[in-house]
């Protein structure tokens, strides 16, 4: 047997794993409890984390962003990161099926390589002639969310993880059970359908949840092909609002929390889930 | 030859239409975006929307004269080489502490303080640490309470960057750790049991034991720091726009504030520079990998 460990190294452990969670957590606390502060409170007492003196005014300055109501940013936030995700899922589930069953077709394997060297390209870099491909296409303009919401289903961003997670799914789907429905004469349609889609539930659920925690913080896609405010969410008026001079200190703070409390509540709900498929994604990639 | 092809694709038509949006994300917004991004390096910055001016190799040709441009590279090389093994030993020494055994209550919840900022969207953190790191934030008024005097962190240019990489560690370091983390729950335990015996200490079977059954890990989690620290984007457009005095101008930054200006061919000629310098790493490093595994 292996000596048990002793009580010092116990107590050094927790220790040193305590002070590095605070750090790791210390972002989140700054950000809840300063949109309670005014800005006076948080220039003067930075190192504080509770208010000496519970204020609003973050919290009501962030309700009318450049003439827009809160809810519009939000809105914006939900139409982009379900709209990313939707696509990402339909397509890399239905794409890694169709890999998966005939690969040798014709183009098959150059697409797939295409996305593999898609991934390389740095995402901020590949911007520049999406904005152009964009306009060309007609998908630029004041409330159109198109040119965002495909350019961030992309393997640049959002796409990466989903792709791995399904196609490693099929490589656990057994011979014999495809065999069967051809065997009865099924259409490809009817053998996704009847044969895979109801064991696809659990990879479904994962890429769906990493897609919508990866699309919800996206902000340069959204800033590059935005003509307007109109298709701006919550994450590229953070930006927004960090590049004026002088920054509203509880303002940035009550907005960073709008912006992380949802990534953060569906991750702590669904953590074990997210953690094992986002390890899977990147082991398999 | 090609009536076989053309059988083969009727056939099985109904997988080219399964394929269809998985092909249009790839090729569409994906390879051809890539492939105009290197033929807009050989025309003339502003004319790509309107008209077209070819320039043949110009764009190239004044980058090797343009010092910002040496001086980008090489900070994005220095912060990619001190980055890279700083985030490895981290995740290292953090999953390590997440196994040891004494543990008994609280692991959960530790692993979860340390993975939650890879899932946190990357423009809140910069934006929060930049805050903590101004000359009147929370970082300074901690050095002068413990009587050191304070820095200005983000306005002097050696400190900028070093910003820049404790909040990118901040970040990613999670994911290393996890990764490091499945894997060591992978190692047979027997081994260890096994070392015991024969008398080897603790560090002895760290050292032969975990390290070597980690080396799947450590190749893959490099491949990633590499390529994800020679891309370095969102920090230096929230907290630092580059400076001071180019100090954190990451060649990703600097194409980006050639595209702000407008200027689309000097912008996608470093842009498909940095796109080869990474393949080029890359390779490099998965050779060099499998070359040490054989």
């Amino acid at each position: 047997m292996r000596k048990e460990p002793k009580m010092l190294g116990i107590i050094l452990v927790y220790g040193i794993l305590c002070i590095i969670s605070f750090i790791m957590v210390y972002p989140f606390l700054w950000m809840i409890f300063s949109s309670f502060k005014s800005n006076f409170d948080i220039i003067n007492n930075p190192l504080s984390i509770l208010p000496k003196e519970w204020s609003l005014d973050g919290w009501k300055k962030i309700m009318i962003l450049s003439g827009n109501p809160l809810s519009h940013y939000f809105l914006n936030s939900i139409i982009i990161s379900f709209g990313t995700t939707f696509v990402v899922v339909l397509a890399t589930s239905v794409g890694s099926f169709a890999l998966y069953r005939k690969k040798d077709l014709p183009l098959f394997r150059l697409i797939e390589s295409f996305f593999s060297i898609s991934l390389m390209y740095p995402a901020v870099l590949l911007l520049i002639p999406l904005y152009v491909l964009v306009i060309k296409m007609g998908l630029y303009g004041s409330g159109n969310f198109w040119g965002i919401i495909f350019a961030s289903s992309t393997g640049a961003w959002g796409a990466a993880l989903p792709f791995f997670l399904f196609r490693q799914f099929f490589q656990t789907v057994p011979y014999e059970l495809i065999e069967a429905g051809t065997i009865d004469g099924a259409s490809e349609v009817a053998i996704f359908f009847r044969l895979l889609v109801p064991i696809m539930a659990p990879v479904f659920l994962t890429s769906t949840l990493i897609s919508f925690l990866t699309s919800w913080g996206l902000w340069l896609p959204v800033v590059m092909l935005s003509q307007d405010m109109s298709t701006y969410n919550l994450a590229a008026m953070l930006v927004n609002l960090n590049s004026d001079l002088g920054v509203d200190l509880s303002m940035t703070a009550a907005l960073s929390t709008v912006i992380t409390l949802p990534v953060v509540i569906v991750f702590l709900l669904t953590q074990k889930k997210v953690m094992e498929g986002i390890v899977a994604g990147s082991v398999k990639g | 030859m090609i009536i076989t092809k053309l059988k083969l694709v009727r056939k099985y038509w109904l997988l080219y239409i399964f394929i269809s949006i998985f092909a249009g994300i790839s090729v569409v917004f994906g390879i051809y975006p890539m492939i105009s991004s290197i033929y807009y390096s050989f025309f003339k910055g502003s004319t790509i929307l309107t008209s077209r001016d070819f320039i043949g190799l110009s764009n190239y040709l004044s980058l090797i004269h343009d010092e910002y441009f040496w001086k980008s590279f090489r900070i994005t090389v220095i912060f990619t080489t001190i980055s890279v093994p700083v985030n490895i030993v981290a995740a290292l020494l953090l999953s390590a502490l997440l196994n040891y055994r004494g543990i008994k209550f609280g692991r959960v919840f530790f692993k979860l303080a340390i993975f939650i900022p890879y899932i946190t969207p990357d423009v809140v953190g910069a934006v929060v640490w930049k805050q903590v790191f101004n000359t009147n934030g929370a970082m300074n008024s901690l050095l002068t309470i413990i009587r050191l005097s304070p820095i200005n962190w983000l306005t002097s240019p050696g400190s900028a960057i070093g910003v820049l990489a404790f909040v990118e560690l901040w970040k990613h370091v999670g994911l290393y750790t996890i990764i490091f983390l499945t894997n060591y729950q992978l190692i047979d335990k027997t081994l260890y049991e096994a070392a015991t015996i024969d008398g080897a200490s603790t560090f002895q079977a760290y050292r032969f034991i975990t390290i070597p059954s980690l080396r799947p890990a450590l190749t893959l989690n490099g491949t990633y720091a590499i390529i994800q620290f020679l891309k370095t984007f969102t920090v230096a457009r929230i907290i630092t726009f580059g400076g001071p005095n180019y100090s954190t101008n990451f060649l990703s930054y600097y194409a980006y504030s050639k595209y702000e200006r407008m200027n689309f061919g000097s912008a996608t000629a470093i842009a498909t520079f940095l796109f080869f310098f990474i393949l080029l790493v890359t390779f490099a490093g998965k050779s060099l990998a499998t070359r040490r595994e054989r």
